[in-house]
């Protein structure tokens, strides 16, 4: 378990460092290189020139990498155009915002697609089974900003059960202290992954229940429902585990629109804010934290994984 | 009686051999099994012959913003236009005055083609990449799936935003970056079929014959995973759809004078909550039918390269 973990460990370290190499390469390829990044697209040729001397763009590539990923490690992402504040200092101040919002929105998708996907296995090829089909299937090609507008209109506009937006000045912890206006925006996330989800669920389940040790279960006289809790949705679940962990890009992506939506001042609501005044740095930064951030969420779901799994926890060590 | 005897007497002991058709009609017989997947084919052409050559049938203006924002519609101004009023604009105009249905015939025309040829970037990348790398094997292998597994913890919107903003949005941007960063998943797949693949007769064979590690690749692998590279093409296809609207809904995606469904719910959630839901509803209703319609394709080919289901 040990050498699993510090395997992980070491993959994830890795893939950041590559991350934050291909943000390089990206800077070297706009032309007029990092300057521009760093300047701003109307950057005279002379202060191109200076920028270059004075932070050492002239010299070879691979000490110039070396550098960026020194700068980058220690959180030194430049200084944002617009907003005239380091980058890390305004992403520290999104990053909670959105960590809160895509931790509560798995656990929701959690707990809406695994029941889900347990009774469609369990009553297959029923109505039942067919209806939840085709609603999965229009949730999966729903883009996630309709789903927010069309809640929003149905649930903020119409009847006026929560907020249309959420009050930016709550701070990162909002989402526990007042949740009433993090509903929609937790449901639209949430949405977004139960479709894929729950099919996941169902075919996972449905495997588990053709299983000899579910057989052997029933056939020792054990209640259906004992069958079911007991032996049936434990194993179905680890797969899940993995599937969550794998989502992970996805649901980063659809925290930035959500938050977009409903105006919650995390790293997507930074990352288009920028995008939209071509302030470089801070797209860039926010591009290699959410990177990390993904990587350590996958690196929580693998330790999770290796948790709930005795062979991988009492084992040699693993896959 | 007799005639079973018959037929029993001239059937060879392999049983009888028919022509049973070509590759295509050898899919199709199994695809149309599928009735949901059929019907899904047609929407998909409705769609086609609706963006590329509605334009030709049904005229409208989609291009002098000046006329637009004059124009009338029955004496009443043909800015936000309901829908259901006139015949002239049976959907109702959007806030710039322009017709709707014109404007989803420009929106889908360009989600299409960007669609389609992102989809097909990332499946060609994908499919040359998962083949060399299973192929290779050894520390090829391995250094290019870790480049895989970086890709595939990347979240990709953020990816599509840094190209956008540092290179510019234009249309040859936006398909390249969509191409270039959704293929990761397809390799996976392709890999895995090349590493049984590599292990068959017919490949030995060609390498005892001296054929190029890229003959083998190029003209044995990649060939016999054309089952494969076409469903992830076509899921690629509706990913790249669901991108790009999202891109346009961000505001970064086709720039004018062009439009996307994207691009059109963008500017038309502004307005649907004073009750304007033609703007929105209709370019929302394309995008979830096309992206269903090619989901439902994409699983009915999965069946239909299948042999053990194929109908012969």
């Amino acid at each position: 378990m040990i050498s699993f973990l510090a395997r992980r460990v070491f993959q994830g370290i890795l893939v950041v460092l590559l991350v934050i190499t291909g943000t390089f390469v990206l800077e070297h390829f706009v032309p007029g290189g990092p300057a521009v990044v760093a300047l701003g697209r109307r950057a005279t040729p002379q202060n191109i020139k200076i920028y270059n001397i004075q932070n050492g763009l002239n010299r070879p590539m691979f000490a110039q990498l070396l550098s960026y990923l020194n700068a980058a490690i220690h959180l030194n992402l430049g200084y944002s155009l617009i907003q005239h504040a380091p980058v890390w200092y305004l992403i520290k101040s999104a990053l909670g915002h959105t960590v809160m919002l895509i931790t509560v929105a798995l656990i929701i998708q959690f707990v809406l697609a695994v029941p889900l996907g347990n009774l469609q296995a369990q009553r297959r090829n029923s109505n039942f089974d067919y209806v939840a089909t085709s609603v999965t299937f229009i949730l999966y090609a729903t883009p996630v900003f309709l789903i927010g507008e069309f809640l929003i209109s149905i649930f903020a506009i119409k009847f006026h059960f929560f907020p249309v937006t959420v009050n930016p000045a709550g701070g990162a912890y909002a989402i526990f202290t007042s949740p009433v206006q993090y509903v929609l925006p937790v449901l639209t996330l949430s949405l977004l992954g139960v479709g894929g989800l729950s099919r996941y669920q169902r075919s996972s389940m449905l495997d588990t229940l053709t299983q000899d040790y579910i057989r052997t279960a029933k056939a020792k006289g054990l209640p259906h429902r004992k069958v079911i809790n007991r032996h049936a949705i434990r194993n179905s679940l680890l797969p899940m585990i993995t599937i969550m962990g794998l989502s992970l890009p996805t649901i980063v992506g659809g925290a930035l629109i959500t938050e977009t939506i409903f105006d919650i001042p995390g790293m997507g609501l930074l990352t288009l804010r920028s995008a939209t005044n071509y302030d470089m740095p801070v797209v860039v930064g926010t591009t290699i934290v959410a990177a990390a951030v993904t990587v350590i969420g996958s690196l929580v779901a693998d330790i999770m994984y290796a948790i709930a799994d005795p062979r991988i926890r009492l084992g040699s060590g693993g896959r | 009686m007799s005639d079973i005897i018959e037929k029993m007497a001239v059937t060879p002991e392999g049983g009888e051999s028919t022509d049973i058709g070509g590759m295509f009609s050898v899919l199709w017989r199994t695809f149309r099994e599928n009735r949901l997947a059929v019907v899904s084919l047609g929407v998909l052409i409705f769609f086609v012959l609706f963006s590329f050559v509605g334009p030709d049938i049904y005229h409208t203006n989609q291009s002098n913003q000046f006329t637009a924002l004059t124009s009338n519609i029955d004496g009443q101004s043909a800015v936000n236009y309901p829908w259901f009023h006139s015949w002239t604009a049976i959907l109702g105009t959007d806030s710039s005055g322009y017709n709707i249905i014109g404007r989803l015939m420009k929106g889908g025309r360009t989600a299409l083609i960007v669609g389609f040829l992102a989809g097909m970037i990332s499946t060609v990348v994908g499919s040359i990449w998962g083949a060399v790398s299973g192929y290779r094997g050894r520390i090829l292998d391995t250094v290019m799936m870790r480049f895989v597994d970086i890709g595939l913890s990347v979240p990709g919107l953020f990816l599509l935003i840094v190209i956008v903003v540092l290179f510019g949005a234009s249309s040859t941007t936006i398909i390249l970056t969509l191409g270039f960063t959704s293929w990761f998943g397809s390799s996976r797949l392709i890999r895995g079929e090349t590493l049984s693949l590599k292990q068959r007769e017919f490949v030995h064979a060609v390498k005892v014959l001296g054929g190029s590690n890229r003959r083998i690749i190029f003209r044995h692998i990649l060939p016999n995973t054309m089952g494969t590279m076409i469903v992830v093409g076509t899921f690629a296809v509706a990913d790249s759809i669901l991108a790009l609207a999202a891109l346009g809904f961000i505001g970064l995606g086709i720039p004018l004078p062009n439009t996307d469904w994207g691009d059109m719910l963008n500017t038309g959630v502004t307005y649907a909550n004073d009750g304007y839901w033609w703007e929105i509803v209709p370019a929302a209703i394309c995008i979830i039918l096309v992206v269903i319609a090619l989901n439902y394709i994409g699983d009915a080919m999965r069946d239909a390269f299948e042999v053990r289901l194929q109908k012969r």
